[in-house]
């Protein structure tokens, strides 16, 4: 299972696994916010946390999708949306003490997105044409 | 600091009256939300750069190995080719020989 797991991620690229990546977590983030888990506030904006775990959850989508392709520049522009909104919303919100630790934990998470998002991908490996053989290429290529 | 507590209602100085006013939960919208589209486009960009990038890298790569391995032909054949020339030379010189040879003796009957 872990194998296959690396396989697929190695398919996608380092960029496309970290979207992937980011994508599980928004997934399970946003699941938890909209089951009740709260980080220090019960509302922003006049709207309830559980809202947001719901655009969490849209937002893992989106991000999911652009795992496997090669222009992912809208998907991760959306990972690095949700998470320096998220990390300013728990900035401008938080009402326990410590509560701004968790808002600098997400902005450490959208500066390792910004910078995944500026790393290009390893070129892959082209299978390259059979080579002709000394005969092919003495006579110029007429024997093939 | 009470940072949530700007959400909360009307900034105390921000209200204009009699024109647009200006409440906590806008300052706090305006706060979250411009640094992070800022950061959303530089994301944007970044990526397509990065994608550029990554096309470039791999066409030089392709380059690179398709130079070394049209030198590795290329320098084969010229070595086969090298040993071919070496063999006609030693031949026509066994040629050359035979022809003295043979001149020499058709000199000595013709005398």
């Amino acid at each position: 299972m872990p194998g296959r797991v690396l396989a697929g991620l190695r398919r996608f690229g380092h960029r496309g696994s970290v979207l992937a990546g980011y994508a599980a977590v928004c997934e399970v983030y946003g699941t938890g916010l909209a089951l009740g888990y709260r980080p220090t506030f019960h509302a922003a904006f006049h709207l309830p946390v559980a809202v947001f775990g719901w655009a969490f959850v849209a937002a893992g989508a989106a991000v999911a999708l652009g795992a496997p392709r090669r222009r992912d520049g809208l998907h991760y522009a959306v990972a690095v949306a949700t998470a320096s909104t998220w990390a300013l919303l728990i900035g401008t919100h938080f009402a326990s003490p410590y509560g701004w630790t968790a808002g600098v934990s997400w902005a450490g998470i959208a500066l390792g997105l910004l910078l995944a998002s500026a790393w290009p991908n390893a070129p892959r490996r082209v299978r390259p044409p059979p080579l002709p053989d000394l005969g092919q290429l003495l006579s110029g290529g007429e024997e093939t | 600091m009470n940072w949530h507590l700007l959400a909360s209602g009307p900034a105390p100085g921000l209200g204009t009256p009699g024109g647009v006013h200006l409440n906590s939960a806008v300052v706090t919208g305006l706060i979250v939300g411009i640094p992070s589209t800022i950061i959303a486009v530089a994301a944007y960009f970044l990526s397509v750069r990065s994608g550029r990038d990554a096309a470039s890298a791999s066409r030089v790569q392709i380059d690179a190995e398709a130079y070394t391995r049209a030198k590795d032909l290329y320098e084969s054949a010229i070595a086969a080719l090298r040993q071919q020339v070496d063999d006609l030379r030693s031949e026509v010189a066994a040629l050359r020989g035979q022809l003295d040879r043979v001149t020499a003796q058709l000199r000595r009957r013709a005398r």
